[in-house]
């Protein structure tokens, strides 16, 4: 559910990339220096060895055709129907109200996270998320407010999903994957939303398109309160697919490590 | 008396310990500094959306080598294949880029709060490296935003940053040699000209 690149900041944000790739030989035509082992004026070649020289190896990335593909299509239904849409609703209700109605939907999505951060034996963040749990949905009205954070201190912490599970018990990433509507991932990840949606409480009490009409709902709401952040990291980018395709995969070491 | 602790100073230097707990306080001060003057110039309501830009700019330009981070964005092996003039240049641009990434950015946030954590050490092999981390409060969300820090000559500097993880570095830097793969160096300038040119025109088209 958090995998939409144009729906959380955290996403957006992190348009940038991951394992920069080159081969031992490059480009055609660069001037030639032949100072490899002479140093030059500015001492640079200590400079890299003393912050390291990240030499990344190839992204293997087998279904980057396919990925393209479904990167593109993401791209055109973001910015012809999401975008426009999400911005209606960014003009209708005021911006606290759709702060409040996305902490809602955070406290609904509490049960993947607590048995994620169980299974990963991560009991203290479990803890956390089962008295937020208990005191926004009540306290809190639903989870409108988060009178956890704000009276007992206890802060959201790094939410866990069930890709992440995977990759503490040591599955890797496979390989880069697009999924339609959800943005980058990869095959572990992907495969980690089946069992996302058994622990998703919204799979149980609805019937039918419910349960998606509340996604998108969700989806939305996060979307409006993230209006031009996509469009600006993809303006940086020489390259958006791959941009988005290392970013999301440096996100996702950062939150594994969390 | 001030002679002789002089002198006690002078025979013996700090221990590097010491020098540790100094030079981490004085990371952490510089980054907070130089955030919460960013805040408050942009929470000043009197100053148009351009003086904001100049001004948080004056504030965060000083603090960020960019030549360093351009450098190792770019990796080893492109950096000593250019030519000296072909540095100057990538490294402007790539400033050029950056500024205004940033800039355009800066504005999505506008009334957030900032926690910071302590410095950590990284590493202090040649020149000691730190990293801080923050946090933006928006909208319900605590965006991280960490600092890679090093010290150049006397001040300190952001040789590095990251945003939820992903590091500027590193994706600037895959970007840039993916393009040199099927690219040459003169070519990788021209499109990132042409990209600057692009932004800035998006940039006062949007202001207009």
């Amino acid at each position: 559910m958090r995998r939409i690149p144009h729906s959380s900041l955290t996403f957006l944000l992190l348009i940038l990339v991951l394992t920069p790739a080159w081969g031992a030989c490059s480009s055609v035509g660069n001037a030639q220096r032949d100072d490899d082992s002479a140093m030059d004026e500015f001492g640079d070649f200590d400079e890299f060895d003393d912050f390291g020289d990240e030499e990344a190896e190839e992204v293997y990335d087998p279904l980057s055709g396919f990925n393209r593909v479904m990167f593109t299509f993401n791209d055109k239904v973001y910015l012809w129907v999401w975008n426009p849409v999400a911005k209606g609703w960014r003009f209708i209700v005021p911006q606290p109200a759709r702060v409040a109605v996305d902490r809602a939907f955070k406290n609904l999505l509490t049960p993947p996270r607590l048995i994620n951060s169980l299974l990963q034996l991560e009991f203290g963040k479990a803890g956390t998320e089962f008295g937020r749990l208990l005191v926004n949905s009540t306290l809190g009205i639903g989870g409108l407010f988060d009178p956890a954070d704000a009276w007992f201190g206890w802060r959201a912490p790094s939410p866990e999903d069930f890709g992440q599970t995977l990759a503490t018990y040591g599955v890797g990433t496979g390989f880069p994957l697009v999924l339609p509507f959800l943005g980058p991932s990869n095959l572990r990840d992907g495969f980690g939303l089946i069992p996302d949606g058994f622990m998703n409480p919204v799979f149980y009490f609805t019937e039918g398109y419910e349960g998606t009409a509340i996604w998108v709902g969700d989806s939305l709401n996060r979307t409006s309160l993230h209006i031009g952040e996509y469009e600006s990291l993809k303006a940086d980018a020489l390259d958006p697919y791959t941009l988005f395709r290392d970013a999301y995969q440096q996100n996702r070491l950062k939150k594994i490590e969390e | 008396m001030k002679t002789l602790m002089l002198a006690a100073l002078t025979l013996f230097p700090v221990s590097g310990e010491t020098r540790a707990i100094d030079d981490s306080q004085e990371v952490a001060s510089v980054v907070r500094t130089a955030v919460e003057k960013v805040i408050t110039v942009l929470r000043d309501d009197t100053l148009t959306r351009v003086a904001k830009r100049e001004s948080s700019m004056e504030i965060v330009e000083p603090l960020i080598d960019f030549r360093l981070l351009g450098m190792l964005s770019l990796g080893k092996t492109h950096w000593s294949r250019a030519s000296e003039s072909q540095r100057d240049t990538f490294t402007d641009l790539f400033a050029e880029t950056l500024k205004l990434s940033y800039f355009e950015k800066l504005e999505l946030f506008t009334d957030e709060d900032v926690e910071f954590e302590a410095p950590v050490l990284q590493s202090s092999k040649s020149s000691p490296k730190y990293f801080v981390m923050s946090y933006i409060v928006s909208k319900g969300d605590r965006i991280k935003v960490g600092y890679h820090m090093t010290r150049r000559g006397e001040e300190w500097k952001v040789y590095d940053f990251e945003i939820e993880g992903v590091s500027i570095r590193k994706s600037y830097g895959s970007q840039y040699n993916d393009y040199l793969k099927e690219n040459a160096f003169d070519d990788l300038l021209k499109t990132m000209r042409e990209k600057v040119e692009e932004t800035k025109k998006r940039d006062s088209d949007a202001k207009n």
